[in-house]
């Protein structure tokens, strides 16, 4: 009986922790869609609390027009509304899963989103997780000698990557192993015209997206650099590494899977929040090189007072960054088994 | 023994620690490599054109059309590929003279109230269909209700006779001088009745974007929203094409100086820039041709607009001070490096009808200082006179803006503080201007090759027209002005109507409710193997029949 009876205790608070990790899974799902209401609603009264409208940039970009056809266009994108009936219409249309039609590009939003998804996402994941392994690395390798020149160098890195604006760098990078050197293309995802087959094809996507992935990932390089040297330099002072030092333990086991395990905790957070804040970058580096993504359509929009594509990216993006919120949650998890012990990071 | 044993041991463990501890690092790089080369894999991109680039005139624009049917939207963005989907009844010549184009011959009647097209033969739609007169009428009775200068266009068309299918008469209240100017390829696409004649207005046709039907030198093969237009040429078209482009790819990229590296690294064929540090730049590229002329049709000018009812600005003494203030030497030859004419006229320098005797204001601050005092704008104790307010057209925010800041530096000089005021976008700056919400304006406007389409629409008393964007949104209103327009724009002859617009150019640059600055200057950029560049007066914005590509 005495021998029996621990299992079921541990049964019960096993099923007590599933239960509780079950409750807070739907609680933070539910706290993401009323974010997402939260967000729906605020980006649409801002965007049409500003004075004008897309009647306007057609008219304007048709050199003028009479008020007659203003108001055609008005009535024809129901912008005569109140703002109220616009907006009860949109969160109908986004509860079907439509996100409206374009006023400029006269295409279907998420249509248009679906096309200019897979480029942003291919670009700021490559930029990102380079910027995220090269920045960690520097940042580990600085902290093994705080006072040695490359610790210097990658401080240097880290000022030039935060002071330097991500236009500026892009365009300098293209300037230089562009037209310099001949060695990337200008613009584009692609050549205008590509070989019919899958080889050449990838090669010409990989020689088109070094330049625009370098100035993205630069930003990331400097951040996590120093963010790494940082929590480095913090853990290496920790007894454990001290004892692991004692040990005998070799110089990689002991930085790389003892030390860098614990340091690399920041450096997820980061990683986390940064996925919210990508998208203006991304809209930069996406206009400097003429990449065919979400950030150039945005820019677009934005000028043009496009509202449902405007509302369309910003729904996508804040779904992606409740996404990324989550996914950072779990790594951590993953990473630090205590803290899945304790329910969580506060 | 026993030392030597776990010292063997120790090394052998750390040694596959060492090995786990890389392979650890190693397997996120390896896999995300793996990863990015399946994302690779599957990409050639939305926008990208599998095929061969022979015989392709690659043409590279930051214009974004929202639609490709010019008989309802005017602009370059959709005349550029407009021009080539659809052909119009006239052409003109490098000097604007109307030739053959779907009419192959016309004759005006003495009285000028009717002119009667003689269309060609064998000329047909993209489907098949032959062009007909019915097709003629019914398009110009669509530009004349929904383009935005329709009634400036054909305004004094009152029907249009079709007495047999290669036969147009077109009948009109009075003289219309620019009727053939109308009627070339940016303002009178010849659409097909079968297609846009449906129950949908015209406007709204699912196929001014998609699908096409045109009666130009090249149909629509593709149109990626934003990002590239494809056109393959019509093989049976009714005029010589044989030497013209297989393929026309329209590629658009939004940043001008992106678009300038593209070309001069060979990735695109032909570019048009009006922006001065662009022309002088690629000027000195080696394979590269800057045009000296081109698109003579625009006019396009950039001005100071007045608000005449604003406080300040009200008095024409003022306006005039202003003029005189400002600096144009440095604007022209400093700024712009010299690659910009100064404007003098509301109409531009290009036009037959620019007068060339009118006042420069250069610049005399004394002059300039005097006017204020007579005003009533004496300078207080700081040596101040007023404030007043700057807007300018965000869409040309990089030359605007230099231009705006000369503008506050040169009148700082006479004790005129001006406040710069930016907007975020198009929409914010047209509601403030449109509304008459503003002191004085930068901005860039066309004269669309004769003054009925792009010139009096600035000044008539009858187009104050409170929230419409390039209506008289100075409000200004001169009596005089208008019945010197309205009577050029049927004058029996080129003299009388050149004289009757000198008259009118004279009060406007007296009373100056707007003030010209600059003559801009679009040309075609272009590579070596671009022969016969279509630099004609409208550029770009008309067929490409001439233009080859070589080598």
């Amino acid at each position: 009986m005495s021998l029996t009876a621990p299992p079921k205790i541990k049964l019960k608070g096993r099923r007590n922790m599933a239960l509780a990790r079950a409750r807070s899974i739907a609680s933070r799902i539910a706290q993401a869609v009323l974010l997402l209401l939260a967000v729906i609603i605020f980006n649409f009264v801002l965007i049409h609390l500003a004075p004008g409208d897309p009647a306007t940039v057609i008219a304007g970009e048709s050199g003028g027009t009479t008020p007659e056809q203003l108001e055609t266009i008005r009535e024809a994108y129901g912008l005569n509304d109140p703002i109220f009936i616009q907006l009860w219409h949109y969160l109908v249309k986004i509860f079907q899963f439509d996100l409206g039609y374009s006023f400029y590009f006269g295409q279907d939003v998420t249509a248009l989103i679906g096309e200019r998804l897979y480029p942003t996402v291919l670009l700021a994941g490559t930029g990102m997780f380079a910027g995220l392994i090269l920045g960690t690395l520097l940042g580990v390798i600085a902290a093994i000698k705080p006072k040695g020149l490359l610790s210097y160098f990658v401080t240097v890195i880290a000022l030039v990557g935060f002071a330097a604006p991500v236009f500026w760098t892009s365009v300098l990078l293209l300037l230089a192993l562009s037209i310099t050197l001949p060695l990337f293309p200008v613009q584009g995802m692609n050549s205008i015209i590509v070989s019919p087959d899958a080889i050449p094809q990838i090669w010409d996507t990989t020689l088109h997206l070094v330049l625009p992935a370098t100035a993205l990932a630069l930003i990331y390089v400097a951040l996590y650099s120093r963010t790494a040297r940082t929590s480095m330099l913090d853990v290496l002072d920790s007894d454990y590494i001290r004892t692991a030092w004692a040990k005998g333990l070799g110089g990689k086991v002991v930085i790389f899977k003892h030390a860098l395990r614990n340091a690399v905790l920041p450096i997820i957070t980061l990683f986390g929040l940064h996925v919210g804040a990508l998208l203006s970058s991304v809209v930069l580096i996406e206009v400097v090189f003429n990449w065919p993504g979400l950030g150039s359509l945005l820019l677009e929009s934005i000028l043009r007072r496009d509202t449902p594509v405007i509302l369309g990216i910003l729904l996508a993006s804040s779904v992606l960054v409740i996404i990324a919120n989550l996914v950072t949650d779990v790594a951590y998890r993953i990473i630090d088994p205590r803290i899945a012990i304790s329910g969580g990071p506060q | 023994m026993t030392f030597t044993r776990r010292t063997t041991q120790t090394s052998t463990h750390a040694a596959r620690r060492s090995r786990s501890a890389s392979s650890h690092l190693l397997r996120p790089v390896v896999a995300s490599l793996a990863a990015l080369t399946l994302v690779l894999g599957g990409c050639a991109a939305p926008s990208a054109l599998v095929g061969s680039s022979d015989d392709t005139l690659i043409y590279g624009t930051g214009a974004i059309p929202r639609v490709l049917n010019p008989a309802v939207q005017s602009g370059l963005a959709t005349a550029t590929t407009g021009t080539q989907l659809f052909a119009s009844p006239i052409r003109l010549s490098k000097n604007l003279e109307p030739e053959p184009y779907l009419a192959e011959s016309w004759e005006e009647a003495e009285d000028g109230k009717t002119m009667t097209l003689h269309l060609v033969e064998g000329a047909k739609f993209h489907d098949g269909q032959p062009i007909t007169s019915e097709d003629v009428a019914f398009s110009l009775n669509v530009v004349k209700k929904e383009h935005p200068f329709g009634a400036n266009l054909f305004g004094p068309v009152t029907s249009v006779d079709t007495p047999d299918e290669q036969t147009v008469v077109i009948n009109m209240s009075r003289r219309h001088p620019a009727l053939l100017t109308a009627m070339s390829p940016p303002f009178l696409p010849v659409i097909p009745k079968h297609v846009y004649g449906t129950d949908d207005t015209v406007t709204d046709h699912p196929q001014n974007a998609q699908n096409v039907v045109g009666s130009g030198p090249y149909k629509l093969r593709s149109h990626l929203e934003g990002k590239r237009i494809v056109l393959k040429k019509v093989d049976d078209f009714f005029m010589p094409n044989e030497k013209a482009p297989q393929q026309v790819l329209v590629e658009i990229i939004s940043d001008e100086n992106t678009l300038a590296l593209a070309t001069e690294k060979g990735e695109i064929d032909m570019m048009t820039s009006n922006t001065p540090s662009i022309l002088s730049r690629l000027d000195d590229v080696d394979g590269l041709t800057v045009a000296d002329t081109g698109y003579e049709g625009l006019g396009a000018l950039t001005w100071l607009g007045f608000n005449v009812e604003s406080e300040n600005v009200s008095d024409k003494r003022v306006r005039q001070a202003i003029a005189y203030a400002i600096d144009r030497d440095y604007l022209i030859n400093k700024l712009h490096r010299g690659q910009i004419e100064p404007a003098t006229s509301p109409i531009a320098n290009d036009s037959p009808y620019f007068d060339d005797s009118l006042p420069t204001y250069d610049r005399d601050l004394d002059k300039a200082a005097k006017l204020l005092d007579d005003a009533g704008y004496t300078t207080d104790d700081q040596g101040n006179r007023f404030t007043v307010q700057l807007d300018y057209d965000p869409l040309s925010a990089e030359m605007s803006s230099s231009i705006a800041e000369t503008i506050k530096a040169n009148l700082k000089d006479v004790g005129i503080t001006v406040r710069i005021r930016s907007s975020a976008d198009e929409p914010t700056w047209g509601n403030r201007v449109a509304n008459y919400d503003y002191d004085m304006t930068l901005d860039n406007v066309w004269n669309w090759g004769d003054p009925v389409v792009g010139v009096e629409r600035t000044y008539l008393c009858d187009n104050i027209k409170k929230g419409v964007l390039w209506a008289n949104m100075s409000q200004y209103c001169n009596e005089d002005v208008d019945r010197l327009f309205k009577k050029a724009a049927s004058a029996p002859d080129e003299e009388s109507r050149k004289a009757t617009y000198a008259k009118a150019q004279r009060i406007l640059t007296d009373e100056l409710p707007v003030l010209p600055l600059e003559n801009q200057q679009y040309r075609n950029i272009y590579s070596d193997s671009v022969k016969n560049a279509p630099n004609g007066p409208f550029g770009i914005m008309s067929p490409v029949l001439n233009t080859s590509m070589e080598g």
